[in-house]
Order: C-alpha cells, then sequence, then structure tokens
C-alpha cells in the first residue's frame, strides 16, 4: 500500500495539470445545472464531452506513465511490485475519474429537488459501472504505446459508451439491458484477465490476443443476442409468472390503421397484425418483441427475430382484447420464390404484463412536484403548450407512465420502458427527463393539474401461435395506409 | 568467490533470427565483468534476459542466485541497471528522481547519493529532459549506484561519450567495484580493457571466450621470429593450432601466439623453424586480440 500511494503521489504530481483541466470540465459540468436545473434541454453535453476526452486522456497517459509493452522502460528494472503499480493506477482513476463525477452528481441531484438518501443507490451503482466501463480501456491501454493505437482505443471508448447506453433505460427495447449487460461484462472480464496478465507477467501479445478475443466475443453476442434467452431471463426476474394463463395470442385478418414513419429502405416489409385475446383485468398489455418464421414450399424458412419486426403497435379493443401490429423485414428472394403460394407462420409474440396503477394529481407549475415512482414532474414554461415533464434520477423508471390532463385520453411518456432492475444507467448526466405531450399542434386545454399514472410490470410472458395458408402478399406494407398522426382541433 | 551471474545454454531467437546460440556466462562476485563483441552479437539481449526484460527461448540463468524468469522487486533492490537506450522518466528533475527512488530500496544511502551528486555535478532541479546525455546517463548511474547494490549492470553506457564524461563514469564505477560486481556491456574495447577485471568476447550469440583480463593478456603475444630464410606457409610440419594468423615476409615470420610462455613458446619456435637469429615477443592490447580471434573464426568458418 505504501508503495501504490508513492507511486500515486507521483502520477499526481506528473499529471498535475491534465488533472486540474479533468476537474474543471467536471466543475464545469456542474455548473450548467445550476443555472437551469429542470430544463429538459440545458447546456451540460458540451463539458461532458470535454471531460469524456479529458478523462480518457488522462487514463490514458496515467497507464503509459508505467508503459507496459516493450523493453526500454525505466521502471521496468526497478522494485516495483505489481499489485502497488496496478493499484496506484486504480487508485489514480477513482480519484481523478470517479470521484469528481461522484460529487458533481450529488451536487446535481440535490440541485434538482431528488433526495440524497433515495440517491444513493443511483450514485453508487453509477459509480460502479463508471469504474467498470473504464477497467477495460485500462487494461487496452497497456497493450501499445503507439498513438495510433491509442487513437484507436480512443474511438473503442466512444464505442464501449454506447454499448454501455444500450444498457440503460434509453434501449430500444425493454430487455435490450440484458444482452448489453452480459457484452458489458464479457469485455469487463477480459479487461480484468488482461490487467491481471500484463501487471503481473508483462505478456503483452497474449493479452493482445485477449483483447482481441473479448472485443469479438462482446460484438458478437450484442449483434446476434439470442432473444429467446434473453426473453426467458426477463421473465425468470418477473413477479408474477403465472398470470395471464387464459391469455392467447394468433394471427390477425383485420390490421390495425395506424400511424407509421414512413419505409424509405427498398426492402420487403409484412405488416403483420397479431389478436390477443383474455387479457386479465386490471392489467395492461405492451407488447415487447415478435419472432416469426415462415415456412414455405419445398422446405424453405424465413426466419425473423424481434429486431427484424420493429415498430410494435399495440391497439385496444376492449378491456381484455387488444391488436399489436408489427413491421417485418422479410427476406426479398424468400417472398419472391413463394409469391401466390401459401405458407405457414409460426410466431412468438413476447409482451408484458403492466398494472398495479397508481396515479397522484400534481400542479403544473415550473416547480417539480413529487409524483409516484420518484418522479418529479413539471411543466416547462419557457415552453410553449402543455408538455409535461418528469424527471427521475440516474435513470427512467422501469414503469408505464401516463399523464392524464383533464378528461383528455392519458399520453405516455416513454414508447419503450426497459425492464432492467438495477438502480442507475451509465450515464454522467443523472437527471433523467421525458416529456409527454400530444398538443403541440392545437389549442391546449385550460388545465391547473396533471394526472401522473404509473403502472408496473407484472409478467413478462411469451405466447406461441401459428397460422397456415397465409398468402404473404395479402400483409405486404402499403405506404398508401400511413397518414399523418390525428391533429387534435382540426377536423 | 561465488558466481553473481550464471547462465547455461541460452538460447533467444526473434522469429526465424538466432539472436543467442547457446551462450554460456559466469560472472564472479566482485569482478568488473566486460562483455565485449561487435554490435549486433547479442549482448543487449544477453543482458535483458538476465534482468528478466526478455525471455530466453532455451536455456537457464540465475542472478545473485535467483532463475532470471522469476526476478522480481525483492531482488532487483540488489540490482542496478543502466542502459544507454532505457527511457527514462525525463518529466522528472534530478533531485525528484532520486527522491522518488529512494522509497524502493532499503539499502538507499543518503550520503552515498550526496556524494555521488557532488562528483558528478548534476544539477538537481534541472529535468532529465533538458540534461545532456552524458548527464542523462550520470543521473541514471547515480540512481543506481546510491542503494548500494550487489550488482550493477550496464549495457553500452558510454557510446556517443565524450572522454571526460567517460572518465568520470569509470572512476564512479571503480570507486564501487568491489562492493559492487558489475557487468559491463560495450563494443569499445579499448574502454573495458581500461578496468576491467574479467572479460567476455560475444560473437553471433556465442561466448567465445570469458576470462580474467590479467590471464588473457598475458597469454596474447605477438611473436616475430626473424630467421635466414623464411619458410614457405603451409609447412610441412604440423602448425600449432595456438599460433595464429601466421604471416612471412622475407627473413620474418609473423604470427600470434595464444598460449604464450616465456620458457615454452621460445622451445617451441625452435623446434619448428630451427635456429633463428631472433624471436620477440610484443603483448597485444585487447582489441588487437579480438580482431585475431574473429578473423581466426572467420577462417575457420
Amino acid at each position: 500500500m505504501h508503495q501504490a500511494l508513492h507511486i500515486f503521489k507521483k502520477d499526481l504530481r506528473h499529471l498535475r495539470y491534465e488533472i486540474s483541466l479533468v476537474l474543471l470540465f467536471a466543475m464545469a459540468f456542474a455548473a450548467t445545472h445550476l443555472r437551469s436545473p429542470h430544463a429538459f434541454l440545458n447546456d451540460s453535453w458540451l463539458p461532458q464531452i470535454f471531460w469524456f476526452i479529458g478523462a480518457a486522456s488522462l487514463v490514458g497517459r496515467v497507464v503509459l506513465a508505467e508503459a507496459i509493452p516493450g523493453d526500454r522502460q525505466f521502471w521496468i528494472t526497478r522494485p516495483y511490485r505489481w499489485k502497488s503499480l496496478l493499484g496506484a493506477k486504480l487508485l489514480f482513476i477513482i480519484a481523478f475519474v470517479n470521484l469528481p463525477i461522484l460529487l458533481a452528481q450529488i451536487w446535481i441531484v440535490l440541485i434538482a429537488g431528488f433526495p440524497l438518501g433515495s440517491s444513493i443507490p443511483g450514485l453508487l451503482w453509477v459509480q460502479l459501472l463508471l469504474f467498470a466501463f473504464v477497467l477495460p480501456f485500462v487494461a487496452f491501454a497497456t497493450l501499445s504505446t503507439n498513438k495510433l493505437f491509442q487513437l484507436i482505443l480512443f474511438a473503442l471508448a466512444v464505442l464501449l459508451w454506447g454499448l454501455a447506453s444500450a444498457t440503460g433505460s434509453g434501449a430500444l427495447s425493454g430487455v435490450g439491458w440484458i444482452s448489453g449487460y452480459v457484452a458489458f461484462i464479457l469485455l469487463l472480464a477480459s479487461g480484468v484477465v488482461i490487467l491481471w496478465i500484463q501487471y503481473q507477467s508483462r505478456r503483452t501479445v497474449l493479452s493482445r490476443w485477449l483483447a482481441a478475443g473479448g472485443v469479438t466475443i462482446s460484438t458478437v453476442f450484442l449483434s446476434t443476442i439470442p432473444w429467446t434467452l434473453a426473453f426467458a431471463l426477463q421473465s425468470h426476474l418477473s413477479k408474477q409468472n403465472t398470470l395471464g394463463t387464459s391469455l392467447q395470442v394468433g394471427l390477425s385478418h383485420t390490421p390495425v390503421e395506424t400511424f407509421w414513419p414512413a419505409q424509405l429502405k427498398p426492402k420487403v416489409v409484412l405488416h403483420i397484425p397479431v389478436s390477443v385475446e383474455g387479457i386479465p383485468d386490471g392489467t395492461e398489455l405492451q407488447p415487447d418483441g415478435l419472432a416469426i418464421t415462415f415456412e414455405g414450399s419445398e422446405g424453405r424458412k424465413d426466419e425473423l427475430n424481434p429486431p427484424d419486426c420493429a415498430n410494435l403497435k399495440r391497439a385496444s379493443i376492449s378491456a381484455t382484447a387488444a391488436t399489436i401490429s408489427a413491421l417485418c423485414e422479410i427476406d426479398p428472394s424468400f417472398f419472391q420464390s413463394q409469391h401466390g403460394r401459401r405458407v405457414t407462420l409460426r410466431g412468438t409474440f413476447y409482451f408484458t404484463l403492466f398494472g398495479n396503477a397508481q396515479s397522484q394529481t400534481v400542479s403544473l407549475s415550473g416547480q417539480p412536484s413529487n409524483a409516484p415512482a420518484g418522479l418529479q414532474c413539471y411543466e416547462d414554461a419557457a415552453r410553449a403548450g402543455w408538455d409535461v415533464y418528469c424527471q427521475s434520477a440516474f435513470r427512467w423508471p422501469d414503469r408505464l407512465v401516463y399523464a392524464k390532463l383533464g378528461n383528455t385520453t392519458p399520453n405516455s411518456f416513454a414508447q419503450f420502458v426497459s425492464y432492467s432492475p438495477f438502480p442507475a444507467d451509465l450515464n454522467i448526466e443523472p437527471v433523467v427527463t421525458r416529456w409527454a405531450s400530444d398538443y403541440a399542434y392545437g389549442p391546449a386545454p385550460v388545465v391547473n393539474d396533471v394526472t401522473i399514472i404509473v403502472e408496473e410490470p407484472l409478467a413478462q410472458l411469451h405466447r406461441d401461435f401459428e397460422a397456415r395458408a397465409v398468402q404473404l402478399e395479402q400483409f405486404v406494407y402499403s405506404p398508401v395506409k400511413v397518414g399523418s398522426p390525428p391533429v387534435r382541433g382540426i377536423p | 568467490m561465488s558466481d553473481m551471474i550464471s547462465a547455461i545454454d541460452l538460447v533467444k531467437r526473434f522469429r526465424s533470427v538466432r539472436v543467442l546460440d547457446g551462450l554460456n556466462l559466469t560472472v564472479p562476485e566482485g569482478s568488473v565483468f566486460g562483455l565485449a563483441g561487435p554490435n549486433g552479437a547479442g549482448k543487449t539481449t544477453t543482458i535483458k534476459i538476465l534482468m528478466n526484460i526478455l525471455r530466453a527461448t532455451s536455456g537457464q540463468a540465475s542472478v545473485l542466485g535467483v532463475d532470471s524468469k522469476t526476478i522480481g522487486p525483492e531482488t532487483l533492490a540488489h540490482i542496478g541497471y543502466v542502459s544507454e537506450n532505457q527511457e527514462l522518466p525525463e518529466w522528472m528533475t534530478v533531485g525528484y528522481l532520486l527522491a522518488y527512488l529512494k522509497p524502493f530500496y532499503t539499502t538507499w544511502d543518503d550520503a552515498r547519493a550526496a556524494e555521488l551528486i557532488r562528483q558528478f555535478d548534476l544539477p538537481l532541479d534541472r529535468q532529465l529532459r533538458h540534461l545532456s546525455r552524458g548527464m542523462r546517463m550520470k543521473a541514471a548511474l547515480a540512481s543506481s549506484l546510491a542503494y548500494r547494490p550487489k550488482l550493477l549492470i550496464m549495457d553500452e553506457p558510454f557510446s556517443g561519450l565524450d572522454p571526460l564524461m567517460r572518465e568520470d563514469l569509470i572512476d564512479s564505477l571503480l570507486e564501487s567495484a568491489g562492493e559492487t560486481t558489475i557487468l559491463i556491456s560495450s563494443h569499445d574495447l579499448a574502454e573495458i580493457e581500461s578496468f576491467a577485471s574479467h572479460i567476455g568476447y560475444l560473437d553471433r550469440g556465442r561466448l567465445q571466450l570469458s576470462e580474467e583480463m590479467t590471464s588473457l593478456t598475458a597469454r596474447f603475444r605477438e611473436i616475430e621470429v626473424i630467421v635466414d630464410s623464411p619458410p614457405l606457409l603451409p609447412l610441412d610440419r604440423p602448425w600449432p593450432t595456438h599460433w595464429l594468423r601466421p604471416e612471412t615476409a622475407p627473413a620474418l615470420v609473423r604470427f600470434v601466439e595464444t598460449h604464450f610462455d616465456a620458457e615454452r613458446t621460445p622451445d617451441e619456435i625452435r623446434r619448428l623453424f630451427g635456429d633463428v637469429r631472433n624471436i620477440s615477443a610484443s603483448p597485444m592490447p585487447l582489441r588487437a586480440i579480438f580482431v585475431t580471434l574473429a578473423r581466426d573464426r572467420a577462417k575457420a568458418a
């Protein structure tokens, strides 16, 4: 420990100007919230970018201060203990990368009006994620002293950051956090092994192979996600797996007219409607994914995974029935080969039942009011219309959240909800803000308060269904059906 | 006297290039061992294997009784290492370098450090990057001698230094010799000759000879024999294998005796050439000895 502190002090002295700069960026990031703590769009992104670049550079510099690869470094002929050296580097990262962000986040959370006590799990989880994110980066930085490599490494860090964000509530699928976390853990594991090998025995060639393997496996895992596994795990984690035993799913023959963004890609897109009946009372069904296999003549098959069937839209027919529409991209050659023929469709529909609704009416003003699920909601006076904003600390809750203005239909705050069980996402910005509104196109109703409705996920389920003698031409997505979104007040 | 360094049958390959080819080396305690050889002979590779910077492809080496593959901080605390191409932390001042290194060594001697600073006239407040090559080498040496290491390994420390700087470094090495065993590699034989107690000659990855300096210089002599009529070479009698590089001129035969003995060598000459008018035996500088050996080896190859 003594030697680790000694090396740490040396690095502190060596990199004092770089450290000051990174601290300055962290302070600037915190200061941007002082001016407008509740604003949806504040200007904290710029200091965040500078902080990211500064911190990445600082990590690279501190690692290369005692470079591992090579045979000319001064330190390798001195009595450094590898545990002390590695400990010094990690201590440095905790002190000058993690700690400033922790302090900035505490400050931001406090001025945003969130209680510190309930924010502690989120604060700690972000620190853990941030440290776990930096570790592979530290490990890869030990692999070469080449400047081009370090630049590539920086690009990789940016990519990793993007990957890490996939673990969060910003993911386009409720179960996206599983693949994100698994890929993240694989990278972290390879990073830890590389760090151990590099600092203990400086076997850079072996470590480079391990790094290449770790990145490849993580990327492959992320891009070829075993959806069935992810949904099965999510289902296992859900509260009430036995819910919805009477629920039945099938191919609907009455597609829902709905609004989709225009499809510009020259692909064959099918519009698949799925009917759901027997939705339990007091629950709401939220579609998570649709996997389809078409079996055509001569044994030809086309398998579509949930990412191939995006844009799941739900239309409630009654309290217990709904139709889900999906746009699925099908293999054009398969489509051509089955033209005029009948195919068998086998599908698996993944969904979540939400329930246990809680609601709270809050007065609309520029000041945040407490709402269920730890939310704080307000109206932003700086923006026109009746945009209701809700903010959450560290992540958007794994809840369906609606805002109901007067007697209008409840409006959702987010189309996608991450079912991640963790208290935070890897995000420097600790306050997540979303809004609900569809009043921007017409005169706003005159109301002084809004009811925030929150429903929690009760069960993550899936149902298999089959339809025979299906003609694919009947389901071809036609842009003609796409219209403008309904506009309030305009007939 | 025990051995501070011992290497047995060391082989090092870089891809298909065999840089060390079965090297055997022994450095006795208390010696100043000069490892000489041409550029590319494998001196630096040998030293890096001894310091556990590189791994040998095969063979074994031990330093201070420790297998070189397992040399760790405990052993390194007793070894000083100075190399011409070592990357020093150039942002450090000389004073900070010494202060930084001090806690790494339990045997650090402040008085010795102060003495070295004074002896080398080191500017404590100047960053290493702003020092001349010679002064950087002095700073590195001071930081390696201040803890009175049992073993000092130096890789081409005099390369590119002016004569005065070399003298300063050699003086300080001689002061440390005795309590510190020194292994010094150099392609400059004249320098090594001035202070080494033992010498090893490395060529093409093999140690061609290794012995005490006094023994080496005593057994090598350039012999000139003045005869009435020079014999034609090769002779019809067997030419002794320890007589190298024979040359003839009118009334003169010249060769290098590699096992000179003041009594035996003249007798041997007379047995081969009959009556001779004069025999002279001149001591040879180290450089001439190694040139002789290298050319003989090239001829044999």
